[in-house]
């Protein structure tokens, strides 16, 4: 009797639990599968009330977005400041994490901590320099000083990470090869570095979402060559209806590549996330 | 590892930290104190541009609205992000496929989740046909209220993702002793969850608090995307401000100053974690 009652509580429990699980669910979903919606039909239904819901699809908004607009070269600029953010805030993270994690001294410390100070800080409190000096240097508005800037907010949670990281690798393994003769830069090169792959990959994910999304600092260090898609999409006409209709295209253009990466190496940023705290 | 060794694997992280951060920190502290625009020399003017911000009644309407979004929002969407991470933890059909759902709108360029989110909303959106069909309306951009509500709503729906999954990780990587000791000794769900779980996720807790503090004080995006601060002044958060003293405004100085304020409420607020990671890793060592 006391078991049945058991079984039965569970199945209420369930009940609600999923309930509960698929009214989230719309609500993360439903916002981007409307902006889907909005971005293949004609501007005339996109905003019709009530919504039309039977409709043929077209892709005239994408094909608006991607040849008139030129979006594509809002792309390049994305891909390229992404791609360069995450190889050069990768690989200097890596020196850095290794050799925090492998010192026990004062300086260490303190670079630590510096860094997670800095990385309360706001952007606002790095751009406005940065602002100025680029215009006097003629590094306004180029993909390059995107890249050193991104490097450089991202470089205070890189270091943190990959120095979690590395200390779950034993001091032993690099040991054992600078017996055998390797220096200490070899000994981590080859050593090391190989077994930190699962590691890399997650700090680079997060190294990638964080350039990819930003919007601030290349809202504020661009003007026109090297102005990258989140800026682009918010720039689009505000009022005319025609433009929500590209601007949709624009939003789910800019979405599916992020979610079909991350999606497919969610593994390593469930690992990235729990990093951190669980091991301070 | 000798020193030596340790030097040279950090300097090229200290070397960029130090330019790119550390050196345009200190020329924003500078540059307060100077009447600063383009075109025209610098010129020292002591603590002036920290009075006029103090004046701008702007500044603290949009110090009030930043420290209320931090206090609405960061609870709310710690209980949220708690509640969906103790289902998750219990239940084991279609995990997988809900936590890849889930994670959408933590991935997506909050651009692009802020525009999906504001046509919604907009007086021709869905959401504000579906409440007006049911005798609601609400023009939700040109309410103070309700656009702060939304700018809130939003804030919520995208930080809860990253709160379920960090505590829900937590949950998983949790021994299973202390959860079995409990019932055992007859401990309800709602005691196991009080007395066993929340004790054993506190630094996740702290840790969560402590990046949507940091999170939330900055935000810029969605307001800018979403309302440009208005109506009105309702909803320009202390970034946006700032951002248009500087640059609608042209008034850099004056906006280095806002900054230097701005980063002392934020000290200010975070001192107790700094603290206790200052603690964290000197205990280590």
């Amino acid at each position: 009797m006391k078991s049945h009652s058991r079984t039965s509580s569970r199945a209420l429990f369930l009940a609600i639990a999923y309930s509960v699980l698929a009214v989230w669910t719309l609500l993360a979903i439903f916002p981007f599968f409307w902006t889907f919606l909005i971005s293949i039909k004609e501007v005339v239904d996109a905003f019709a009330l009530p919504p039309v819901w039977v409709f043929k699809p077209t892709l005239v908004a994408y094909q608006t977005l991607w040849i008139e607009e030129g979006f594509s070269k809002y792309l390049i600029n994305s891909a390229i400041v992404t791609l360069g953010t995450v190889t050069i805030s990768i690989t200097v993270g890596c020196f850095a994490g290794y050799g925090l994690a492998r010192y026990n001294r004062a300086a260490g410390f303190w670079i630590l901590f510096a860094a997670f100070v800095f990385r309360a800080l706001p952007r606002l409190t790095f751009l406005l320099p940065f602002y100025y000096l680029a215009r006097l240097t003629g590094l306004h508005d180029t993909q390059l000083l995107l890249i050193l800037v991104l490097v450089a907010i991202n470089q205070p949670f890189t270091i943190w990470m990959l120095r979690s990281f590395f200390q779950e690798i034993p001091d032993s393994l690099e040991e054992s090869a600078m017996v055998d003769g390797c220096s200490r830069f070899q000994a981590f090169w080859y050593v090391i570095v190989p077994i930190m792959g699962p590691g890399i990959v997650t700090a680079s994910i997060f190294s990638m979402l964080l350039a990819y999304n930003e919007f601030l600092i290349p809202l504020i260090l661009t003007a026109t060559n090297a102005v990258t898609m989140p800026v682009a999409i918010s720039q689009f006409g505000a009022e005319d209806l025609r433009y929500w209709s590209i601007s949709a295209a624009g939003a789910i253009s800019i979405a599916i590549p992020m979610v079909i990466i991350v999606l497919y190496l969610q593994k390593f940023l469930i690992k990235g996330l729990t990093a951190g705290a669980v091991k301070g | 590892m000798k020193p030596r060794e340790f030097w040279a694997f950090v300097s090229p992280s200290v070397v960029v930290m130090t330019v790119l951060m550390v050196f345009p920190l200190f020329t924003t502290i500078y540059l307060s104190f100077f009447n600063f625009n383009f075109g025209v020399a610098p010129k020292f003017i002591g603590f002036l541009n920290y009075t006029r911000i103090l004046e701008d009644s702007r500044f603290w309407s949009a110090m009030q609205f930043t420290l209320f979004y931090m206090a609405v929002s960061i609870p709310i969407q710690i209980l949220l992000g708690f509640g969906l991470a103790l289902i998750l933890n219990e239940i084991t059909a279609l995990k997988r496929f809900f936590i890849s759902l889930y994670l959408v709108p933590y991935i997506v360029t909050p651009v692009v989740g802020t525009l999906a989110i504001s046509w919604l909303f907009k007086d021709r959106g869905f959401i504000t046909w579906l409440l007006s069909n049911i005798g609601v309306n609400i023009q939700w951009y040109a309410d103070a209220t309700a656009a702060r509500g939304l700018l809130i709503g939003y804030g919520i729906w995208g930080a809860v993702p990253f709160i379920m999954l960090m505590l829900y990780a937590g949950l998983q990587a949790m021994p299973s002793d202390p959860i079995e000791a409990a019932i055992m000794d007859g401990a309800t769900w709602w005691q196991r969850v009080r007395f066993v779980m929340i004790p054993y996720l506190r630094p996740i807790f702290i840790f969560i608090g402590m990046v949507n503090i940091m999170d939330a004080y900055r935000l810029f995006d969605s307001v800018a995307v979403m309302t440009q601060g208005g109506p009105g002044n309702a909803t320009a958060t202390i970034m946006y401000y700032t951002y248009s003293v500087a640059f609608q405004e042209q008034l850099l100085g004056r906006a280095s100053a806002s900054i230097v304020l701005a980063v002392i409420v934020i000290i200010t607020l975070l001192y107790p974690f700094l603290r206790q990671t200052y603690f964290d890793i000197v205990g280590k060592k």
